[in-house]
């Protein structure tokens, strides 16, 4: 097997572990849980009787590990259960809901590095100008302030007093210019912070990168300015950030969901946050379940983009698989 | 020197009165002091020193590539009768890599990890030759690694740097120079981080190189040996001045300053090996921070007089050619 696909499987197969983790760890977070699912469900006036075969039916009568392997077997089968208040398939709620969060995820990102990334480039090229402190100050202040908060101020100020953008939902179906307006909202709630991060994170990594002998090379044959930070030291710089990116999107789904609740925009977010109100576990274990599923093969996709940025990484795992 | 030279022409960089200082913690270190040199048209000439002599910081002065810590500069560098350090940054950049290419000490780090080699030999030709197309470029390039012997360069292009070795590297980096056929190239100890044996391949392929090389090469190193087996011409020098010039002939067999005499009876007793110890020169390099207005060499030299200690020697042309900066010679 050549060395390369070896990485790849070693990386799947790490990838596989930490979902079967998540998938136990998910199962176990439901028995931790104070109250029985049953008396939530059917309220306090339901008799004995009721909660009994209510119990039977969502399977908690059984023993623990007959419902791991259970649990298990259906997430296997793409099987997450039917929800008990609507009687449909869970796994059909998640995926009608999974297009808003993931879209609201990747326009959040892509409106991050848009922003981010010439800020950063700009700051690493002129630092310590007035325009680098101003976006230091701008870019620490958008870390430090919670997503929910930003988002909430927003709200405040380009839909109620400008009345500029729509306040709530995620728009008509089918009309992508509604669905775009109502997208600006949440995005920049979310992304703002990460403007901050990536600008920050950028500066710093340029700033090294441009101390480089290869960049003195690339000076010494007159190539352009532009051409050095944008192609050369841009591509250098990105190494480190990209690794702080791929940690990040957890905190950006989390966020997603904060985001999702404010706006109240459909998602997994606004989903989860829903079936915990009403302790509807199979709907908050599958949409956590997606969730950690984004995580995972984000950050997969993250790793596999070393390979690209890096041609020493290629090397390395080459090197390195045989071990 | 124009008044003197009527019939030859005019020399292709002239670097003339010029002083250098960065600003550091500890205080103001004058690297460069009055250095003057002269570079002929189709010369090599060798600028050989210890450590610290200032030598590399010479070639950053040409290139103007100097680190942020530079608290003065003044003085000429005439490259073809422009004064490089009066150009603008964009007049600057037109230069490099047009008119100067340079060739750099550490192959293992003046080249971009994250791009292949292709990437970077085209890039690198693209202010050169503004109109021509990426295959012409790619072409040359590729003519080019077969001329510093490079093999299969068609494969190897494709290759990112750290799939290459040392030597391997500096080829690219000569190849990379010679691609822009500059008027002057400027060779920064290329074989220093280099094993001895690939640096005698090295050497032994930038004297095939000169054969056909239409420019001049300012060749810094070291090591006299290396220098007497490339260069027309030397330029010593020591703690950031040029004490000597010559051509390589007079300066090997008449040098006329100590330091060149202590430098070369070193490099001779080095070559000699077997029972003679190593020698040295008694006393160490002066303090950059704290130079007094004498003789750099005075505190090291055995002939040392009063007067060498009164005022700072300056550069006279004791023969045609041969010019040192010393009151005794």
């Amino acid at each position: 097997m050549p060395a390369s696909l070896r990485f790849l499987a070693n990386r799947l197969l790490t990838t596989i572990l930490v979902i079967v983790g998540a998938v136990a760890l998910l199962f176990c977070l439901t028995l931790l849980v104070p109250g029985n699912p049953a008396d939530v469900l059917l309220g306090p006036r339901a008799t004995p009787e009721a909660v009994a075969a209510f119990s039977k039916q969502m399977g908690l009568d059984l023993p623990v590990w007959r419902r791991l392997a259970i649990f298990f077997g259906n997430v296997l089968q793409g099987n997450l259960g039917t929800d008990v208040i609507s009687g449909r398939p869970i796994l059909t709620m998640v995926m009608e809901v999974l297009p808003f969060t993931v879209t609201l995820t990747f326009a959040s990102i892509g409106l991050a590095i848009l922003v981010g990334l010439p800020l950063g480039a700009y700051a690493a090229t002129h630092p310590d100008s007035i325009g680098d402190r101003i976006g230091a100050v701008f870019s620490v202040s958008f870390i430090a302030m919670p997503n929910f908060v930003v988002a909430i101020f927003l709200l405040l100020i380009f839909s109620i007093w400008l009345d500029w953008l729509p306040v709530l939902g995620a728009g008509e179906p089918g009309n992508y210019l509604d669905q775009l307006v109502r997208l600006i909202l949440p995005s920049v709630s979310l992304a703002l912070g990460w403007v901050g991060y990536i600008a920050r994170l950028v500066r710093s990594s340029l700033l090294e990168v441009m101390g480089e002998p290869y960049i003195r090379t690339a000076r010494a044959y007159g190539v352009s300015d532009t051409k050095i930070i944008y192609k050369y030291a841009l591509k250098n710089a990105a190494i480190p950030t990209v690794a702080i990116l791929g940690l990040g999107i957890g905190r950006l789904l989390g966020g997603a969901i904060f985001a999702e609740i404010i706006f109240a925009r459909p998602g997994i977010g606004k989903l989860v946050y829903d079936a915990i109100l009403t302790r509807n576990y199979p709907v908050v274990q599958a949409g956590v379940l997606v969730v950690v599923l984004l995580f995972v093969l984000t950050n997969l996709l993250v790793d596999m983009s070393y390979g690209w940025l890096d041609p020493r990484m290629r090397q390395s795992a080459r090197a390195g698989g045989g071990h | 020197m124009n008044g003197g030279g009527t019939m030859t022409t005019s020399p292709l960089l002239e670097v003339r009165n010029l002083d250098l200082d960065y600003a550091t913690a500890r205080g103001t270190a004058q690297v460069l002091r009055q250095v003057n040199l002269t570079i002929p048209r189709n010369r090599i000439v060798g600028v050989v020193g210890e450590s610290g002599s200032g030598k590399s910081t010479l070639a950053s002065v040409i290139m103007r590539l100097l680190p942020p810590n530079l608290s003065r500069l003044s003085g000429e560098v005439r490259l073809d009768g422009t004064d490089l350090l009066g150009l603008d940054p964009a007049g600057m950049a037109r230069v490099r890599g047009n008119k100067v290419a340079m060739i750099f000490q550490d192959p293992m780090t003046a080249l971009n990890p994250v791009f292949t080699i292709e990437t970077q030999m085209v890039d690198i030709q693209r202010g050169k030759f503004p109109g021509r197309s990426k295959r012409e470029l790619r072409d040359r390039a590729l003519e080019m690694m077969a001329k510093v012997g490079i093999p299969d360069p068609v494969r190897r292009i494709a290759a990112y740097p750290h799939q290459f070795s040392g030597g391997m590297r500096q080829r690219i980096m000569i190849a990379m120079a010679l691609l822009v056929e500059p008027d002057l190239l400027i060779a920064d100890e290329p074989t220093t981080a280099l094993d001895v044996t690939i640096e005698a391949q090295i050497i032994r392929l930038l004297e095939q190189i000169r054969e056909n090389f239409s420019g001049s090469i300012l060749f810094i190193s070291h090591s006299l040996g290396v220098i007497s087996t490339l260069c027309d011409e030397v330029v010593v020098m020591y703690a950031g001045s040029v004490v000597e010039q010559a051509s390589s002939r007079d300066l090997f067999l008449s040098p006329r300053h100590p330091y060149t005499r202590a430098l070369l009876s070193c490099e001779i007793s080095e070559e000699d090996g077997g029972d003679t110890a190593l020698r040295s020169i008694p006393g160490n390099v002066p303090d950059l921070f704290d130079l007094e207005p004498a003789c750099i060499f005075a505190a090291r030299c055995g002939q040392a007089e009063p007067r060498c200690r009164q005022a700072v020697p300056p550069l006279r042309e004791l023969a045609p050619g041969h010019r040192a900066a010393c009151v005794l010679a």
